[in-house]
């Protein structure tokens, strides 16, 4: 299964479209208020970066509605990376298609170099 | 231990493919690390390096690059997820042990998941693969 990223409306850079294989997901974190970072194996193959998808959630302001917003956020990505089909992809999340599960506003990605 | 038996996808160059060194390419599945935009017409593919694997540990920077030519993104917005898409319904082919033929440009042929996508601008490999042998 292939997991696709789409974090603008326009696909014009590495950033705007990206792809990897469902069995490279190594989890996610909490790295700021409102924010959860994914991690996926990168083309580079590096032991300790991989690329990561910073994905934005709302930061309402009280610890316990960002986390309940977290985990909403790990929980729809966490769903879209079991998902077994026959056309053998996902849509995480995408501006152009408006696919934007679990709260999640925005992403972010960074490749690793 | 039974060796997996997985497909394999063809890609080939413009020219007589497969007579001169990197010409034609051919990698398993399972290798295939991920995809992203590389130009307003082309998509690129990433291809763990066959000195280097994950499971071994390999040092970084070893992968193989196979940028595919499509339509661009001025005419179809959505090009670069369709390509995407398409990839992923071909390595999602549930035969086993095939050699699939992607792209081969010589020949003028695509996979059939790409036929919709290969109206306007035939899809092709017109950059040299980026092989790290």
């Amino acid at each position: 299964m292939i997991t696709i990223y789409n974090a603008h409306a326009t696909i014009n850079s590495t950033a705007t479209l990206n792809a990897y294989q469902t069995k490279d997901f190594y989890g996610m974190e909490s790295t700021a208020a409102g924010v959860v970072t994914s991690a996926y194996l990168g083309a580079v193959n590096h032991s300790d970066a991989g690329d990561l998808i910073a994905l934005t959630v709302v930061s309402s302001g009280t610890d316990d509605a960002d986390r309940i917003n977290r985990i909403a956020a790990m929980d729809a990505m966490v769903s879209k990376n079991n998902v077994v089909n026959k056309q053998g992809f996902v849509v995480a999340f995408s501006e152009i298609e408006n696919v934007k599960p679990g709260g999640i506003t925005g992403i972010a990605v960074t490749i690793d170099s | 231990m039974v060796k997996p038996v997985e497909n394999y996808l063809y890609f080939a160059l413009t020219g007589t493919a497969g007579d001169a060194a990197n010409d034609a390419v051919c990698y398993p599945v399972s290798t295939f690390i991920g995809a992203t935009w590389n130009h307003a017409a082309r998509t690129i593919l990433r291809f763990e390096d066959n000195t280097a694997n994950t499971i071994d540990g390999a040092v970084s920077k070893k992968f193989n690059d196979v940028v595919l030519t499509h339509e661009t993104l001025a005419t179809r917005g959505t090009i670069h997820m369709d390509i995407v898409k398409a990839m992923a319904k071909i390595m999602a082919n549930p035969g086993r042990g095939k050699v699939i033929t992607v792209v081969d440009t010589a020949n003028g042929v695509v996979a059939e998941e790409f036929e919709a996508l290969n109206n306007t601008t035939a899809i092709s490999c017109a950059t040299a693969f980026g092989i790290t042998q």
